[in-house]
C-alpha cells in the first residue's frame, strides 16, 4: 500500500473553482463561438458559396458542441474533486471518532 | 451596346459583379471572433495547468496520480481546441484574402472592359455617321472590319481573364471549406452535424431542412433532397461538386413536381482538342463522358448534364449542372445561366444555358451551349396535368415529367438528341444549331414574351447598326429574350439558406 497526503480543503476549493469560474469561462467561450453563426458570411455570388457557408456553419456547430462537452468534463472533474475532498474529510472524521471511542473505552483522554 | 453582347461573350461586368457582391469584412469579423475565442481558450488551458499544479502541491498518493492524469488530459484537450479555433480563423482569413484578391482583379478587368466599350461606342458612332448615299453599306462594313472587329480579341481575353479570376477564387473557397470540414471534435468526436463520406442521407436531410424548414418524409421530398445535394452521385467524395441554382416560386398545391433533364445518350462524345495531359492514346482529341442512358423518369439528379425540378407543392425550383469529365481524368463544372419568372396563373418560364467547362474556350462564343426556354403550366395539359411548351436545344436529349405526391409519374415531353454528324460528334455538330420548338403549343413562349416582354427588341441605335452592317450576335431565337441570371443561394444566419425569388410577371 502506498502512502498519501492530502489537504481536503484545498482540494474542495479547486473543485469549486472548476465548477464555477473555469466552467463559466468555458461556457462563455462556447457561446462566443456559437454567436458568430448568427451573421452570414457574404462571399459573393459564386457556386461555391453555399457549400463554404454550410461548412463554416457546421464547423461552428462542431466547435460549440465540443466546447460544451469540455465544459461538462470540467464540471465533472470539479465535482469529483469536491467529492474526493468530502471522502477524505469523512475518513478523517471517522478515524477521529474511532480514536475517541477507543479513548473512552480506555478511560478518556484521547479526544 | 455591350462589346460582350455584340460578340456573344460572357459579360465581364456581370462576372465581376459576382465577386464584388462579396463582403470581405464578414469573413474578417468571423475570423476575429474565432481568434479571440482561441486566445481565451489558450488562457483557459493555462488556468487548468495552474490549478493542476496547486493540487499537486498538497496531494500525493495513487488517487493524486490518477487525478493529475485526468486534469492533464483535460488541459491537453482545451489546448487542442484552442488550436482548432485559431486554425479555423486562419481558414476564414484565407477565404477573405482570396476574395480580396478576386475583387481587386475584378475591378481592374471591369475598368479595362469599360475602356473597351468606349472604343466600341466610338467605332459604332463612326458607322452611324456614314451618310445613307452611294455605297454606304460597303463603307459601313469597311468601318466595322477596321474598327469593331479588332475589338473582339480583347473582349475574348478579358472574358477569359475574368473567368479565371472567378475559378481561382472558387477553388480557394472550396479549399478553405474543406479544411474547415476536416476537424472533428476533440472531446466529443461526434460533435456537430454528421457529414462524412457515405453519409449522403444525413447531408441531404440537412440541406432539405435548410431550404424547406422540415425533414424530408415522402418520396417527392427525398427526390428534392437529392436534387439539392451538390455531391449526390459521388459517394466517395472525390469528384467536383455540381453547381446548383435555387429559387422560390408561388406554390400550386396538387401540381406535384415537374422534373426533367438534358442528357447525352452516348457514353462518350468528342470533346475538343486534346489537352497536353491527355495520355489515353486517342489521336488529337479528347473524349468527354456522356450519360449513357435513354429516357428515364426515374433518372437521378446527377444522371444528366443538367437537371431541373419545379416543386409546385412547396414552391421551390432547382436547376443543377453536373460535372463534366474528360478521358484525361480532368473534371469541371460550368456556371449555368438560369432565369425564371412566374405569372399569376402559376406558370413558370424557365430559361437555362449551360456550357461544358472542359470544352474549348470559344464554346460560349459560338453557341456550344445546352439551352432551353420553356413555359411550364401546372394545369396546361389534358385532364388537369401539366404542360411544357417552348424551345430546347437540338442537343442533347430532353425529358420532362410530372410526379405527384403518392401518385404516378407522367411523361410530359421527350425529345431525342439531334443526330447530325458522324459518331461521337453530337455536341460539335448539333449544339450550335438553333433551339427547336417543343410541346403541344410551342408558340406559348412567343405569346409569353409578347405579353410580358414587349420591350425586348433591339434599341433603335442597335437596329441602325444592324441595318448598316447586317450584323446580329447569334441567330438562335433563344438569345432574343434573355432573363436576369439567378444568383446562387447564400448561407444565411444560423445555417439556413437564403433563396432568391423567381421574377413575378403581370
Amino acid at each position: 500500500m502506498t502512502g498519501f497526503g492530502v489537504e481536503p480543503e484545498a482540494l474542495d476549493q479547486v473543485g469549486a473553482r472548476f465548477r464555477a469560474d473555469v466552467s463559466g469561462t468555458q461556457r462563455s467561450i462556447a457561446d462566443q463561438v456559437q454567436s458568430s453563426a448568427q451573421s452570414a458570411l457574404n462571399v459573393g455570388d459564386v457556386a461555391a458559396a453555399a457549400e463554404f457557408q454550410q461548412r463554416w456553419y457546421d464547423w461552428v456547430q462542431t466547435r460549440f458542441e465540443d466546447l460544451q462537452a469540455t465544459d461538462d468534463l470540467i464540471t465533472g472533474v470539479g465535482a469529483a474533486l469536491q467529492e474526493t475532498a468530502r471522502e477524505y474529510r469523512q475518513s478523517d472524521d471517522g478515524i477521529a471518532a474511532d480514536l475517541g471511542r477507543i479513548g473512552d473505552d480506555l478511560g478518556g483522554g484521547v479526544r | 451596346m455591350s462589346v460582350f453582347d455584340l460578340f456573344g461573350l460572357p459579360d465581364v461586368h456581370e462576372l465581376a459583379d459576382r465577386v464584388l457582391a462579396g463582403d470581405v469584412s464578414t469573413l474578417r469579423t468571423a475570423a476575429s471572433t474565432g481568434r479571440t475565442a482561441g486566445e481565451r481558450l489558450g488562457a483557459q488551458a493555462g488556468t487548468l495547468a495552474r490549478e493542476r499544479a496547486e493540487i499537486g502541491l498538497g496531494w500525493t498518493g495513487d488517487a493524486a496520480v490518477l487525478a493529475d492524469a485526468k486534469l492533464r488530459s483535460t488541459e491537453d484537450s482545451v489546448r487542442k481546441q484552442a488550436r482548432q479555433l485559431m486554425s479555423g480563423a486562419d481558414d476564414l482569413d484565407d477565404a477573405g484574402d482570396a476574395l480580396n484578391r478576386a475583387q481587386r482583379e475584378a475591378r481592374r478587368l471591369d475598368g479595362l472592359a469599360r475602356a473597351l466599350e468606349g472604343r466600341l461606342d466610338a467605332a459604332l458612332d463612326l458607322i452611324r455617321s456614314v451618310p445613307l448615299v452611294g455605297d454606304f453599306q460597303a463603307e459601313a462594313l469597311g468601318l466595322f472590319s477596321d474598327f469593331v472587329a479588332p475589338l473582339r480579341p480583347d473582349g475574348v481575353a478579358l472574358s477569359l481573364a475574368m473567368r479565371e479570376v472567378l475559378d481561382r477564387y472558387e477553388a480557394a473557397l472550396a479549399t478553405a471549406g474543406q479544411r474547415l470540414a476536416s476537424e472533428p471534435g476533440i472531446v466529443r468526436p461526434d460533435a456537430g452535424p454528421v457529414d462524412v463520406g457515405g453519409d449522403a442521407s444525413g447531408r441531404q436531410a440537412a440541406l432539405y431542412r435548410g431550404v424547406y424548414g422540415t425533414d424530408p418524409v415522402s418520396d417527392l421530398d427525398r427526390m428534392m433532397a437529392e436534387a439539392l445535394d451538390v455531391r449526390s452521385g459521388d459517394p466517395r467524395g472525390i469528384d467536383v461538386s455540381a453547381h446548383v441554382t435555387l429559387m422560390r416560386i408561388e406554390p400550386v398545391p396538387g401540381a406535384g413536381v415537374i422534373h426533367g433533364s438534358a442528357f447525352i445518350a452516348d457514353r462518350a462524345v468528342f470533346g475538343g482538342p486534346e489537352s497536353p495531359f491527355d495520355r489515353d492514346g486517342t489521336p488529337g482529341f479528347s473524349l468527354h463522358g456522356g450519360d449513357g442512358r435513354s429516357f428515364d423518369p426515374k433518372a437521378r439528379p446527377h444522371d444528366s448534364r443538367v437537371s431541373f425540378f419545379v416543386d409546385y407543392e412547396r414552391g421551390i425550383v432547382v436547376v443543377r449542372q453536373n460535372p463534366s469529365h474528360a478521358d484525361d481524368g480532368t473534371s469541371a463544372v460550368g456556371d449555368p445561366t438560369v432565369g425564371a419568372e412566374q405569372d399569376r396563373d402559376g406558370r413558370v418560364r424557365l430559361r437555362t444555358g449551360a456550357t461544358n467547362p472542359l470544352a474549348p474556350s470559344f464554346s460560349d462564343d459560338v453557341g456550344f451551349t445546352v439551352r432551353e426556354d420553356v413555359i411550364i403550366d401546372p394545369r396546361g395539359g389534358t385532364d388537369g396535368s401539366a404542360s411544357v411548351n417552348g424551345r430546347v436545344g437540338a442537343y442533347p436529349s430532353w425529358e420532362f415529367y410530372q410526379r405527384h405526391q403518392d401518385g404516378p409519374t407522367n411523361m410530359l415531353l421527350q425529345r431525342p438528341q439531334g443526330g447530325w454528324g458522324p459518331d461521337l460528334a453530337g455536341p460539335l455538330a448539333n449544339l450550335p444549331r438553333d433551339t427547336a420548338p417543343v410541346g403541344q403549343d410551342p408558340t406559348e413562349l412567343e405569346r409569353w414574351n409578347q405579353r410580358y416582354h414587349p420591350d425586348q427588341v433591339p434599341s433603335e441605335r442597335e437596329r441602325e447598326v444592324e441595318r448598316r452592317v447586317g450584323i446580329t450576335p447569334i441567330g438562335d431565337p433563344w438569345y432574343d429574350n434573355p432573363l436576369p441570371r439567378t444568383p446562387y443561394p447564400q448561407g444565411g444566419p444560423d445555417g439556413g439558406l437564403t433563396l432568391p425569388h423567381a421574377i413575378q410577371v403581370d
